[in-house]
């Protein structure tokens, strides 16, 4: 098989040595690689009950085949271990240009093990491994990190670094690299903090060996092609994702005051023509991205803190839809230039907008109900709308200082330590805060959410315009559907390429196992990708289900929220969703999964899927 | 000659161009054995730099053995008189010449145009004229 | 009503990758209308979920559902992401 080097780098970071782990091409057909293969990883070698931030865990990155071939956008690199946020199954995924170097470095993938005993960089040149003392970094925020190591280092190696919030081991700690790009979710930033981890550093220039290099140079440049010839490849680009705010707004499933509700009047201010005409700089792609959804911004504004007052002035990639909802509808910031502040000060304490915006958007709310009162926040005065406050929570929990060290480990657990009921303003599933999209007025992205492996993120199904087009009201084949979209959609994790070119320009499925038989010189066709993709699907659900002790349906439930509160404004007004088609959906979704009623898999499903190593691990 | 020009406000950094240009010349997925080269500067100011070959001639000059000439598209090096001295690569104007650790003859731009054919932001042209 | 034998020709073009979810229509087509309605009345009589159109596009410049067409508009249509 090519495409791939059989060769994982391990290094460990208790010993500082490092070693190869060369396994056979059947686990690589098996598994393909990227998350496919770290889950398997993880499932095989992090033992029961090992502290996710313990030296045990292991912090797994991996692109796939497809990673840093000349194709449409095959920069996708995922980072897998045991979740600190969550504490079960973690991935997080990152675009930019290190997935390929790690390839071009002559590695499928790269394992952090154990921990250093002081803070370190590790730097990856071709087959030079070496370690150096991050001590002269640690503390510092992740761009001035970053732009040190790139200027010690060289332009032509791609980095990734944590920021104080992974120092100081905060659950919602993302890993950053090329100015701008995270891995923000499920705390690997955390992990590798853990780990002592500051930084690394690689470079590689070995490239990828192709099983027929004149095929992917023909198909490479034919799929380019069909990209640009696309409908839509010129409209869809100037606004990446911040393009589709006004139309979440329109069908009213915008994450507005912490859920609150799913509509935020003052959205035109933050949307991608606000974007585009306020603060665009410039456009910022990942490795051969055709339609770069990456904006890089310039903003300026003034910081109202109390009486005082501070200009501010950033240049930041983003901010990207997902810190639109989360920092701009979820806290209420009705500017643009003040979500790309907020979007750079979590970027430089190196955490997750998404989380960050949830958590800050839910201490604001418990701060409005009495469950925390105005001492615990040093006698100020925070609220929704207000920049100062958002950045000093951003702070407070990304130094884990007072209040902010509890807020540090997400809405779960710190609902759990405030108790009055604030398991009502807490936004998550499984403990992973929700990313930008309501369900109350649409089932399958419920649903969605509800079933992610990894919590409640969006990038596993997609199914809100599925909602749209068949029917908000309409629950009937929305399991199936939900299902087919998060074999589809991971997938794109195991090859390490992006799905935006499928979702924004209709760039076809049956593109995809044409270039990866070109790249591997596999004859995979599409249903084979999609079995494969099912049992990493089983195998992350069983990696929950070993390590959580009672994992079941409870645990797929949605937050109170959902189930108990009208939408009160906006186009889904008055909609809420109800326990008994809750329970509906999970019935059905569990049946087409081959699942029991409580969600986990039978026998019969683990051994159709070759997952029969997992049985002991079902009692 | 045919000379490739550069739009660098266009770039969005992506390096596809390197990836194909690799792959055209040398049938092989290494964006390190490209003849152009994309420098981001991150963060400040937030541009890109497209360092490509002008086929200003430069290296032909310079060549101890005159193992580069023009053909009339381009400046070409003849790999069979090349010494690998690197002296055309510390010397190139436009920082576009590489020597890769797998060579011993520098890699250059031979003005295919396949950069130009397919780059997804039009950053890179034919000069006029 | 005051019927009216008055209409105005637009040009119509839908992008994106909502088309499983749109009727039989052609990717570009000319289209033949009454006076005085908006974009949105029109692209619900071709049978479009104005919901699944997430931007619209006249003569080059991002516009509202309730724009009001005039003759000649040339009209985009951006349908939403999907399939993911």
């Amino acid at each position: 098989m090519k495409g791939i080097h059989q060769k994982i780098l391990r290094i460990n970071l208790s010993d500082k040595s490092h070693r190869l782990d060369c396994r056979d091409e059947e686990f690589y057909r098996t598994w393909i690689g990227g998350r496919g293969m770290g889950a398997k990883i993880i499932y095989d070698e992090v033992p029961v009950d090992t502290d996710p931030l313990g030296p045990e865990n292991l912090l797994y990155m991996s692109g796939g085949p497809l990673s840093g071939v000349y194709a449409p956008a095959t920069g996708k690199t995922s980072f897998v271990c045991k979740s600190p946020a969550t504490g079960g199954y973690g991935d997080s995924n990152v675009g930019g240009h290190i997935g390929p170097e790690l390839k071009y470095a002559g590695y499928d993938a790269l394992i952090f093990e154990g921990a250093a005993a002081e803070p370190t960089v590790v730097v990856i040149d071709d087959d030079k491994i070496t370690f150096q003392s991050a001590a002269y970094l640690w503390g510092k925020g992740t761009f001035e990190t970053e732009k040190i190591l790139k200027d010690e280092l060289g332009d032509d190696f791609q980095i990734a670094v944590i920021g104080p919030a992974g120092e100081k081991l905060v659950y919602i700690a993302c890993i950053q690299h090329d100015f701008g790009r995270q891995a923000g979710r499920t705390g690997v930033g955390a992990v590798m903090g853990s780990k002592n981890l500051k930084a690394f550093a690689i470079r590689g220039s070995k490239g990828v060996p192709v099983a027929d290099a004149a095929a992917l140079l023909e198909h490479g440049k034919q799929a380019f092609a069909n990209c640009f010839a696309k409908p839509g490849f010129e409209e869809w680009t100037p606004m990446g994702t911040a393009g589709v705010t006004n139309w979440v707004n329109e069908i009213g499933a915008f994450p507005t005051r912490n859920f609150y509700t799913t509509y935020f009047p003052e959205h035109e201010k933050i949307n991608g023509e606000a974007l585009l005409e306020r603060i665009l700089r410039t456009d910022k792609g990942c490795f051969a991205c055709p339609t770069p959804c990456g904006k890089y911004s310039s903003a300026a504004g003034v910081l109202k803190d109390g009486t005082r007052e501070e200009t501010f002035q950033v240049l930041v990639e983003g901010p990207e839809y997902e810190t639109i909802a989360l920092v701009g509808g979820n806290c209420e910031i009705a500017s643009i230039e003040e979500v790309a502040y907020a979007n750079y000060v979590m970027d430089d304490l190196g955490m997750d907008t998404i989380s960050g915006g949830n958590i800050v958007a839910f201490a604001l709310e418990c701060l409005e109900k009495g469950v925390l009162s105005k001492e615990q926040v040093e006698g100020r005065e925070l609220r929704f709308g207000d920049l100062a406050s958002v950045v000093y929570l951003s702070e407070i929990i990304a130094k884990r200082q007072g209040i902010g060290d509890i807020l540090a480990e997400g809405v779960k657990i710190a609902a759990e330590k405030f108790g009055h009921n604030s398991q009502h303003y807490a936004i998550h599933v499984k403990g992973l805060e929700q990313s930008g999209y309501e369900g109350r007025n649409a089932p399958a992205m419920m649903l969605a959410f509800m079933t992610a492996d990894i919590g409640a993120h969006h990038n596993r199904a997609w199914a809100i315009t599925h909602d749209i087009a068949v029917g908000v009201d309409v629950f009937e084949g929305k399991p199936e559907k939900v299902v087919e979209l998060q074999h589809i959609r991971p997938f794109f994790d195991q090859m390490g390429c992006c799905r935006l070119q499928w979702v924004e320009l209709g760039f076809e499925l049956e593109n995809y196992p044409d270039l990866f038989n070109i790249v591997t010189g596999e004859k995979l066709t599409w249903e084979d990708m999609m079995h494969i993709s099912e049992r990493v699907y089983n195998l992350t659900r069983m990696f929950w289900v070993k390590h959580m002790p009672g994992f079941g349906r409870s645990w797929d439930w949605p937050p109170p929220r959902m189930i108990e509160e009208l939408v009160p404004t906006g186009p889904s007004a008055g909609k809420k969703i109800s326990e008994e088609n809750l329970n509906w959906l999970l019935d059905r979704y569990y049946e087409v999964r081959g699942w029991d009623k409580n969600g986990i898999p039978t026998p019969e499903k683990l051994e159709q899927l070759g997952l029969s190593f997992c049985l002991p691990d079902l009692k | 000659m045919r000379v490739i020009t550069t739009k660098p406000e266009r770039c969005s950094g992506c390096k596809a161009c390197q990836a194909l240009c690799a792959l055209t010349q040398f049938g092989e997925n290494n964006l390190k054995k490209s003849a152009l080269k994309i420098i981001g500067h991150f963060p400040d100011p937030g541009t890109y730099d497209i360092n490509i070959c002008n086929q200003c001639g430069a290296c032909a000059t310079i060549c101890p053995v005159q193992a580069i000439s023009d053909n009339g598209d381009a400046y070409l090096i003849d790999a069979t008189a090349c010494i690998g001295c690197g002296l055309c690569v510390s010397t190139c104007p436009t920082r576009s010449m590489v020597q890769h650790a797998s060579t011993v003859v520098p890699i250059k731009c031979v003005s295919c145009g396949a950069c130009v054919e397919y780059c997804p932001r039009r950053a890179l042209v034919w000069q006029e004229g | 009503m005051n019927l009216t034998t008055e209409s105005i020709t637009v040009h119509m073009g839908i992008r994106g990758h909502c088309a499983e979810y749109f009727p039989e229509l052609p990717e570009e087509f000319t289209h033949q209308c009454g006076v005085g309605l908006t974009l949105r009345q029109v692209m619900v009589s071709l049978g479009i979920n104005p919901l699944l159109i997430m931007g619209v596009v006249v003569n080059g410049k991002l516009a509202k559902k309730d724009y009001l067409l005039q003759e000649g508009d040339k009209v985009i249509l951006l349908s939403p992401p999907t399939g993911g």
